[in-house]
């Protein structure tokens, strides 16, 4: 597509492909006679390739890094009376409200923070619909914590076992002890994989045992996925992941 | 065209550092887009119109700020660095330096950079759109490329 702008330049070995020729073949813009010749260079060099999974890598970063921005914010004004228009802006406390829940104080730094949930439509629905949870009901686009591992592992999302201590740790240190809105952060400088988990809300299933529905975000090599579950804590203190959803929209 | 809503937000957002800029952006985007949807070719993107419309409306707030003053905006609490504990800081998204990063690009390269890597714009629409030739957009395009990936490859050694 670009091929009159950028080619491989003749000479050296190693500095074969300039970088706009590199970064446009990352990118999928080269035409496909050029783009094999830099594969044919690709094929013969470890740095080359190194330099192309790095642009993978930091690309797959800039593409996400945005991405909060997607959620919220003002409708522009003259919309705001038209029929059948989501208004943007929820907030964790409005959502939170009324369910017997201190009031939701959203981030640490007990700023007003503009979190949305807007891509956690299901949260209310699933709350009413807790009972039918209870007594082990399966529904739609839940998941067991087993298959919920499994989905995302499919998704690139392969936890060392430290990983799924340090979420451990962090899920029962957030549920017991924080109040719904508190990020509970984990990292494992080993894996370079990180998270947080945020209790959202708390409430009495109708056997008695208080529940938490709860946010767990995992930062794996670059990308996130976030989903939502509900835990309950039996008589002797143990939190038990009841089950695991994933945002209708498939996650970030 | 309100389902362009979070792309524009998304741009404007990348672009100008704040998301209170970057709603005010995308008003102006959307007030300037209406009135003047006459100049709008049926046929042609939608998208690319607009994000041309909130870049220039962009460029031409930048041209009379610099005329007041140097002054950036960073009033968003949630993109400050400054003030957080030691921990917050280690758990820290890698995401948010990315983005501290790309705010400390000059605006062209940025403008570029977010409409190809974030917006999954075509490297010819962003020139179309931009107005500049497609070498100049391949170039700026591979210098902020090249200097994110070096920028995360030194934060992934430290």
């Amino acid at each position: 597509m670009i091929r009159d702008k950028v080619g491989i330049q003749p000479g050296g070995v190693m500095s074969g492909i300039d970088d706009i020729t590199l970064v446009a073949y990352v990118d999928g813009e080269l035409d496909p006679a050029t783009c094999a010749e830099v594969e044919t260079l690709l094929a013969d060099s470890e740095e080359l390739r190194e330099k192309v999974r790095g642009l993978r890598e930091s690309t797959a970063l800039v593409r996400a890094a945005f991405n909060h921005a997607l959620y919220g914010g003002a409708m522009p004004e003259f919309d705001t009376g038209r029929a059948g228009i989501v208004p943007f802006r929820e907030t964790v406390a409005e959502s939170g409200a009324g369910r017997g829940d201190r009031a939701i104080s959203p981030g640490a730094t007990g700023k007003p923070r503009r979190w949305v949930w807007r891509r956690w439509p299901s949260a209310l629905p699933l709350a009413a619909s807790l009972a039918a949870l209870v007594i082990g009901a399966t529904l739609g686009h839940y998941f067991t914590e087993r298959s919920i591992d499994s989905e995302l592992r499919n998704a690139g999302f392969i936890l060392s076992s430290q990983d799924q201590l340090a979420i451990q740790t962090a899920l029962t240190q957030g549920l017991e002890k924080e109040l719904s809105g508190t990020r509970v952060t984990w990292a494992n400088p080993d894996t370079g994989h990180g998270g947080e988990i945020v209790p959202i809300r708390t409430f009495q299933a109708e056997n008695g045992q208080y529940c938490r529905e709860f946010l767990d975000v995992r930062r794996i090599t670059g990308s996130t996925q976030d989903h939502g579950g509900i835990a309950c804590r039996s008589a002797d203190g143990v939190w038990k992941v009841r089950v695991r959803y994933l945002p209708e929209n498939g996650g970030v | 065209m309100v389902g362009l809503l979070p792309r524009l937000r998304r741009f404007a957002y990348g672009l100008s550092g704040s998301l209170d800029e970057a709603d005010d952006l995308v008003q102006s985007t959307f007030e300037r887009a209406l009135s003047h949807i006459d100049q709008w070719q049926i046929g042609t993107r939608l998208d690319s119109w607009m994000y041309r419309i909130l870049h220039s409306i962009r460029i031409n707030r930048l041209k009379s700020e610099n005329l007041r003053t140097k002054k950036r905006d960073d009033s968003d609490p949630d993109e400050q660095i400054g003030g957080d504990s030691a921990r917050e800081i280690e758990a820290k998204l890698t995401l948010e330096a990315v983005r501290l990063f790309i705010w400390k690009l000059p605006e062209e390269q940025r403008a570029i950079l977010l409409l190809i890597v974030v917006e999954g714009v075509s490297y010819k629409e962003a020139s179309d759109l931009l107005g500049v030739p497609i070498g100049t957009v391949t170039s700026r395009l591979a210098r902020a490329r090249l200097a994110i990936k070096d920028f995360v490859e030194m934060k992934g050694t430290q």
